[in-house]
């Protein structure tokens, strides 16, 4: 039966990118290769302090050939860039290291995918797991059970990084991942929206299939909550920033949004989620914080 | 941080000296080496990226020095090794060590740097310097002379200017020399004129390599390294007549982004420290916000649109630094 699926896809390459977090890398790994379909090549970008002696010599009994790159490179949006360039087939699908997959994902992905066309790329559900510390959580997911497709100026980010396919020309032709964003990058986040942004600008469509679902992994505790909001706003302050002008203000708006929504939710946070309202103040932070950092260090580099 | 006397714009002193072709070991270098002699071993610390012609130069400008150390230690993290570097020799009075690296951070490199030194005496240097002709002798005799409980640094002068707008960030000019210990409330060593015996950094712990240039808190390092130096009963001495130059290589527009990561690197610094049992840096740091704050109108009225921009973007980034070191590292102290 699962041979039989496994015929029914093109060759994908899957590409997973990790740095010091060896167990959970192997859990999303072993998840993988248990579902009813296995990508034709699985390359693991790891850009830990010490290889893997685990991964470097996997080996399934799946079609599936596995590639265990490491790295001394930093920076989640370079592992993904090597990754792509590392990647044999034309469709690549790019999954996080902090997610367990149900067995159906990876060939709904790829089968809606097939659907959309060539001018399109795929992003799926995000589920929160149950909290795996005291207090732990999930810093980003997308419950939304309604399948959409996106086109042009849509005003929000959409795409996950962490769970999209499409095709490998469609990457080439936007020039990738942005590495100035992404984890372990100055400005910590956002490469996905980033990267959304370009496809969305060059006429791409963003297709969020619901039938593909994972689930990301609330392993991080809560101490790392305010943590986690700062990184994304000095992510996304540099990612608006990136594309402000004053004659296309559409950037500037989204981030003047971005801050004055929070803004006026704080009375209503601060009652009734305390955590939230300063994970918001935090967040406006680094959005002033990245947004003035990439306008003195980036914007004279363009 | 910013020297109190500013970002200056200047011309060479007097005791600049002409360049001389790497590898080429003058007359007055063999001459010396009986001198040599006479000094303890010392290893001498440079540490660069990307920056091969101001390398070159500055290892050009140490060899035509009075004196020489008797190892110079290259640290190159560029992106590629350094040609005229990799195969440098100059005879016997000097060895020159070339290591080029793939870790990246000027305290990396600098940490790098004292494990691969030979010999306990260390000096430092910085790729965009040039020394002059009685820097080391003058700094090297200085910490003989004080001891092991001492760190020497020197003065920093700005060099003439190589580009346009071109300016040269962290001077002192002083010409009085001074001895601080204890908590002085200001930052007073210059890395890239530097002189230490190795038991220092053996005491204190070596460089924090979350604090540099090329870390995600790109300044400060020497400030954190003498804030430890100065807690554990080290003096530090600042020796005028030990000359460095730091090049105006930078462009105008690199003022802002300057004071943009000075900013960072700082804030980052105090709040490593921050406490409400002893206040000492937190007071510092208030005190820094409020000078810069009001050298803004006082700026802008001398029509000093640039520097008062630099102090605005300077106090923007001290608090971004202070709020990312405070979420991001104190959990990991």
């Amino acid at each position: 039966m699962n041979s039989f699926k496994q015929m029914s896809l093109p060759p994908t390459s899957l590409i997973i990118c990790s740095r010091n977090r060896p167990k959970l890398l192997l859990e999303t790994i072993e998840s993988v290769l248990q579902g009813d379909e296995v990508p034709a090549e699985f390359i693991i970008i790891d850009q830990s302090d010490v290889p893997h002696p685990t991964l470097a010599s996997l080996r399934t009994d799946r079609p599936c050939e596995i590639r265990y790159l490491w790295t001394h490179s930093v920076g989640l949006s370079r592992a993904r860039n090597a990754g792509i360039t590392a990647a044999q087939h034309a469709i690549v699908a790019i999954i996080d290291d902090d997610m367990l997959v149900t067995p159906a994902w990876f060939g709904s992905l790829i089968q809606a995918l097939l659907h959309a066309g060539e001018r399109a790329v795929v992003t799926g559900r995000v589920l929160p797991t149950a909290a795996e510390v005291p207090g732990g959580f999930v810093p980003t997911f997308m419950p939304s059970a309604v399948p959409a497709v996106y086109k042009g100026r849509i005003g929000t980010d959409v795409l996950a990084g962490g769970h999209m396919a499409t095709y490998r020309f469609i990457l080439d032709a936007v020039g990738g991942f942005d590495e100035r964003l992404g984890a372990g990058a100055d400005f910590p986040a956002a490469d996905d929206n980033d990267l959304g942004f370009r496809l969305l600008e060059a006429g791409y469509r963003i297709v969020y299939a619901s039938e593909a679902v994972l689930h990301h992994r609330a392993w991080r505790g809560k101490g790392e909550y305010l943590q986690i909001r700062w990184s994304y706003g000095r992510g996304k302050g540099g990612f608006y920033t990136k594309y402000f002008s004053l004659i296309d203000p559409y950037m500037l708006r989204r981030m003047i949004w971005d801050i004055v929504h929070r803004i006026f939710l704080f009375p209503q946070r601060l009652w009734s989620d305390p955590r939230r309202a300063c994970g918001d103040l935090v967040y406006i932070a680094g959005i002033l914080s990245g947004a003035t950092h990439w306008a003195l260090i980036q914007l004279r580099k363009r | 941080m910013l020297s109190d006397n500013g970002i200056k714009l200047g011309s060479l002193g007097a005791e600049k000296e002409t360049m001389v072709n790497m590898g080429e070991v003058t007359p007055q270098q063999k001459n010396c080496s009986s001198i040599s002699l006479s000094l303890p071993p010392t290893s001498l610390i440079i540490c660069s990226r990307n920056r091969p012609k101001l390398l070159a130069e500055l290892v050009a400008s140490i060899l035509q020095g009075d004196e020489l150390p008797t190892e110079i230690i290259v640290i190159d993290d560029s992106d590629s090794p350094h040609e005229g570097l990799v195969s440098l020799t100059t005879g016997h009075v000097c060895e020159v060590r070339y290591v080029w690296t793939r870790s990246v951070g000027l305290s990396r490199a600098n940490n790098d740097g004292i494990r691969a030194a030979r010999y306990d005496i260390l000096v430092f240097a910085q790729d965009d310097t040039l020394v002059a002709p009685t820097w080391f002798h003058t700094i090297l005799r200085a910490l003989v002379e004080a001891g092991p409980r001492s760190v020497v640094t020197g003065r920093v002068l700005p060099g003439e200017v190589e580009a346009s707008g071109g300016f040269a960030p962290s001077t002192k000019a002083d010409e009085s020399p001074a001895v601080y210990q204890g908590r002085i409330g200001i930052d007073v060593l210059f890395l890239q004129n530097m002189a230490m015996y190795r038991s220092a950094p053996d005491e204190v712990g070596l460089f924090d390599e979350r604090l540099g240039p090329g870390s995600r808190f790109p300044a400060a390092e020497d400030n954190d390294f003498a804030l430890r130096l100065l807690e554990a009963g080290y003096r530090i001495l600042y020796v005028p007549r030990a000359v460095v130059y730091h090049r105006a290589w930078r462009a105008e527009c690199d003022y802002l982004p300057l004071c943009w990561n000075y900013g960072r690197g700082q804030g980052a610094y105090y709040a490593k420290y921050l406490s409400l049992r002893d206040r000492h840096v937190l007071r510092r740091m208030v005190w820094d916000i409020v000078r810069h704050v009001l050298l803004v109108p006082r700026r802008v009225w001398w029509r000093e649109p640039r520097r008062a921009c630099g102090d605005v973007a300077y106090i923007l980034a001290l608090v971004s630094g202070v709020i990312e070191w405070v979420l991001t590292q104190r959990r990991t102290r």
